[in-house]
């Protein structure tokens, strides 16, 4: 089966049962294909100037984003081709479409395309993180307080980047199926990155942390992750009830119940903060905003490749004072099966003119 | 935590159906509805309201995580207050279409987040 066919059936497994209402602040997939094609020229270019086509996966792993962020921009790149007027360089999307399957394929062998997990650790990683992380015992506060740890911090994200690239900042990998002590465990690790992007925005939004990372170990629970890591979803247990152990480790420092709170308190006024600033902000100063966070996800590979990473003047141009398309998502509708979701995100004609 | 539960079955056969959504978070809460929209007053918010919003951001994030429950108009199960509530461990009907329309502001609401149910007490 090629690729383009398994990542449908894990996106769709994120949309299925779902309506496109509530992107925040902006409605990317209308906005993207006004200039992502020149965006995409940019990272073939890099990719190419690189050799990276020509590299073994473990050379180039550190410049591609996280599992569920390939995703999003495997997802977004698809539709902005099918639904972009200018003249796309189909070779490019072709380029850059290839080496992000490829990455998820090495780097998550088991589900690349996350159909119900986003299982990024082989075994030997699993053993050794069971086996180190410091676990504390969990009560029902200290279960609710790590929901409110996780409100906190991934409000932040959606501050910081949006709907727009939420992933490139909070993953979730799992669910494993671990043994602990003579008991059986689900793993989840939480993990919230990038939590300082000082290009994207002033000093006064950013979090006194960069990364968190929250190991939970439950049981009496089922856990899935369909697409992309920040919607997790539970049945057959309370995410509350069911935790029996945890681990928070910030900057790579294991922290207790004070610092947590701290943190809750921290991160949610934070969150709020650069929210309100949002709402002040023109369609302009928005559309430029999101130009700023799509390119800034594959920064270390424009760095790498010694390309600036920001927005071109031809893109910033392409998206100014130009009205944002609503014509292709069905707001509001319901997608209820894969073929609706392969018809309306043009998997099949990106396959044919593209990839075939 | 037995009391409490039969003493909420109770006050759900005594009060009003108003309004059905998607179960998107179980277990049942009681509290004062606050309808907060973006950039709205957060101040009168109290631990254990519960918030009532076209759709949950992160200006309301301070509130979110005092409140007792979460009702949306928009939204499905994987969206974010859905998946927050879960975290939280606290209940959320989602995808009403017109909760900030049909609960009044400042009442009392019980949020059955197995069912998808909201039912006014006042």
């Amino acid at each position: 089966m090629h690729w383009i066919k398994r990542f449908s059936k894990g996106y769709y497994s994120l949309f299925g049962g779902n309506s496109f209402e509530a992107f925040q602040p902006l409605d990317f997939y209308h906005f993207n294909p006004l200039w992502y094609d020149l965006w995409i020229s940019g990272v073939a270019k890099a990719i190419k100037k690189l050799g990276l086509e020509d590299k073994k996966f473990s050379e180039f792993e550190d410049l591609i984003p996280v599992p569920s962020n390939t995703r999003t921009i495997l997802a977004k790149l698809i539709t902005a081709y099918v639904h972009c007027n200018s003249s796309k360089k189909a070779g490019d999307f072709k380029t850059v479409s290839n080496l992000l399957a490829r990455t998820l394929i090495e780097k998550c062998p088991d589900d690349p395309f996350s159909e119900n997990s986003n299982p990024c650790h082989d075994a030997k990683e699993i053993k050794k993180i069971v086996g180190s992380a410091a676990w504390k015992d969990s009560s029902i506060d200290d279960a609710k307080n790590i929901g409110r740890l996780i409100t906190s911090a991934g409000s932040l994200v959606h501050g910081l980047y949006n709907d727009v690239v939420t992933d490139f900042a909070w993953e979730v990998y799992g669910p494993y199926k671990v043994r602990y002590k003579n008991s059986d465990y689900t793993l989840l690790i939480r993990h919230f990155t990038n939590l300082k992007p000082s290009e994207l925005w002033p000093a006064r939004y950013m979090s006194s942390v960069d990364d968190i990372k929250i190991y939970s170990l439950y049981q009496n629970i089922h856990w899935e992750i369909k697409a992309v890591g920040c919607h997790t979803i539970s049945s057959k247990g309370s995410p509350v009830e069911s935790l029996k152990k945890h681990s928070i480790v910030v900057d790579g420092r294991q922290i207790g119940n004070k610092k947590r709170d701290k943190l809750i308190e921290e991160l949610s006024h934070k969150a709020r903060d650069i929210y309100r600033q949002i709402k002040k902000m023109n369609i302009e100063q928005i559309k430029y905003k999101v130009l700023l966070q799509e390119c800034y996800q594959l920064k270390k590979l424009f760095d790498a490749a010694q390309m600036s990473w920001k927005p071109t003047n031809e893109i910033i141009k392409r998206v100014k004072n130009k009205p944002i398309p609503t014509n292709f998502l069905p707001h509001g509708v319901v997608i209820k099966n894969v073929k609706d979701y392969e018809k309306i995100f043009g998997i099949d004609t990106f396959y044919k003119e593209v990839l075939k | 935590m037995g009391l409490l539960l039969i003493y909420l079955i109770y006050m759900k056969k005594q009060k009003k159906l108003i309004l059905k959504g998607i179960a998107a978070s179980s277990g049942n809460a009681q509290g004062k509805a606050w309808i907060i929209m973006p950039n709205g007053n957060l101040a009168d918010f109290k631990e254990g309201d519960i918030l009532v919003t076209t759709l949950t951001d992160p200006t309301m994030v301070t509130v979110m995580i005092k409140a007792s429950a979460i009702v949306t108009d928009i939204g499905g199960i994987t969206s974010h207050p859905a998946i927050l509530s879960r975290e939280m461990g606290i209940p959320a009907v989602v995808g009403t279409k017109k909760a900030t329309k049909v609960i009044k502001n400042g009442t009392s609401i019980l949020v059955d987040g197995d069912k998808g149910e909201i039912y006014a007490l006042d």
